[in-house]
């Protein structure tokens, strides 16, 4: 018969550290006015006062999995091909990401290399057929790779299905409008 | 003589010719982002958007629109900071972002971190009542305050705040002063019922000619074009107004031949009255309010020297 599980402790942890993370380091680096903004007479609620809400509900959380749940029956068992599976969506998501926001400078850099031209890709953010570039190479790999995933097989028609997607989201998103960019032509 | 001094003239000509001709000559290097610091569909957006459509059908540019709001345009002013500055990036917002705003955050912006291009419109803030209220004038409503009548007063911005409490020292009395989101919001509640008076910044003009609303007072350091007769900030007993303007910016630095075309471009079309932005103009704002080049670099600094002065006022 298997132990006790640890998984609300695991858990529970978890949450207390990133709750103290975002306390301690991303709530102060990340906002100007604090929990209250006083601004002369008058008293308004600052840049802090939700997102420090959010993260003591988080940390009320995880102190109630390492304490009062901390030995709770019929613990959710955390599988090690679920970890890898998790692992794996995630690893997809950041690939596509990656790929999206970078694959057309480096389209640009690489043309520059071959014809001594000087393009600029944010130039040419709104230029067919270069603003299709990340969103196409992006969204395929992204959404590819998580089908893959999913299928649990490397597969062409996965690949396929995934263009076929991609195109679509750009016939809908971007040929009916003039000012919408597709990602990531509005960040760069 | 006479021919050295046609010489003279026609060189003259040729040199003016073809400074208009550097700046008309050019031309963005790729498409305009067009930072926005007003919520979408309201006059200030549509003025946006409609002054873009003009400059691209006019001059063949491509503008993307991007609404970037909050924090009194400190938020557009932060992203359009460190843009690249070849004019391929600007923004509209008010001159209060750049003045008053900027003075009293702790955000480490300045208005030498920016360049002006060109104002396309002023205010017409009015300090504004319903007619219910049976006001018509300010002494009115300052007889009320003194009578024990707690006069909600709606602002919708920090400085605005500022000046209602000035307003009510300088008189005397002290207004509840309610803090809205945008001058929509500050007539809503006032045709509510809500609040007893406001600020409106042009939004009131219909209000005021279909006699719905009253122009109490001009907040400006001028009268009102509709109501002449209101009596001004000065008059009232206060040394500082809501003077200000809708103001085109891009990042510091911009090339001259850039900001020149640009600033020309956005004058020529709020000018326009026939042009869809320019009618807008007349109707919302008033009419075109043209500010460019250093006039515009000086009114943004005097601007932001003198909200130092109206936070001191405003802290004692």
């Amino acid at each position: 018969m298997p132990g006790p599980s640890r998984n609300h402790l695991i858990i529970g942890l978890g949450a207390l550290a990133f709750a103290i993370l975002m306390l301690l380091v991303w709530i102060p680096l990340d906002t100007d006015t604090g929990l209250i903004e006083k601004v002369r007479r008058q008293v308004t609620i600052g840049d802090a006062a939700a997102p420090s809400l959010a993260a003591l509900f988080l940390l009320a959380g995880g102190a109630l999995l390492v304490t009062v749940e901390l030995r709770a029956p019929h613990q959710m068992r955390i599988r090690r091909g679920t970890v890898i599976a998790a692992g794996a969506l995630f690893a997809a998501a950041v690939i596509g990401l990656l790929l999206m926001r970078y694959s057309g400078p480096a389209a640009v850099w690489l043309t520059n290399t071959i014809t001594g031209g000087g393009l600029d890709y944010r130039l040419l953010r709104d230029t067919a057929p270069w603003k299709y570039t990340g969103f196409l190479l992006g969204g395929t790999a992204m959404v590819g790779a998580m089908i893959m995933v999913m299928e649990r097989r490397v597969s062409l028609r996965a690949l396929a299905v995934a263009l076929l997607a991609v195109l679509a989201m750009i016939a809908i998103y971007d040929l009916p409008f003039d000012d919408l960019l597709l990602p990531p032509n509005g960040d760069v | 003589m006479k021919r050295m001094i046609k010489t003279g003239l026609a060189a003259l000509g040729v040199a003016a010719m073809a400074t208009g001709a550097w700046a008309q000559d050019w031309t963005p290097p790729g498409p305009i982002k067009l930072l926005i610091g007003f919520r979408a569909g309201g006059g200030a957006d549509t003025q946006a958007r409609l002054i873009a459509e003009a400059l691209e059908q006019k001059n063949g540019w491509k503008f993307i629109p991007e609404q970037v709001t909050g924090k009194g345009g400190l938020n557009l002013a932060a992203a359009l900071k460190d843009a690249p500055n070849d004019g391929t990036v600007i923004g509209l917002a008010v001159t209060e972002t750049f003045g008053y705003n900027m003075a009293a955050s702790r955000a480490g912006m300045t208005p030498e971190d920016y360049t002006g291009l060109s104002t396309t419109a002023g205010f017409q803030m009015g300090i504004v009542t319903r007619n219910e209220t049976g006001w018509t004038s300010f002494d009115d409503m300052i007889a009320a305050a003194r009578g024990g009548q707690d006069i909600r007063f709606g602002v919708m911005s920090p400085k605005l705040a500022d000046l209602a409490y000035l307003l009510g020292k300088a008189q005397g009395v002290a207004f509840n002063i309610v803090s809205v989101k945008g001058g929509k919001a500050v007539m809503d509640g006032v045709n509510a019922g809500d609040l007893d008076v406001g600020f409106m910044a042009g939004i009131q003009a219909k209000g005021v000619a279909a006699g719905d609303l009253v122009n109490l007072a001009s907040a400006l350091s001028q009268p009102l074009v509709q109501t002449p007769e209101a009596p001004t900030m000065a008059d009232l007993g206060v040394d500082f107004s809501a003077d200000g303007y809708f103001v085109f910016v891009g990042p510091a630095g911009m090339p001259d031949a850039a900001r020149d075309a640009l600033a020309k471009a956005i004058a020529g079309v709020v000018s326009d009255e026939s042009s869809k932005a320019g009618g807008l103009i007349v109707k919302a704002f008033g009419g075109a309010a043209v500010i460019t080049g250093d006039d515009l670099t000086a009114l943004m600094a005097k601007d932001y020297a003198e909200a130092a002065d109206l936070l001191k006022a405003a802290s004692e």
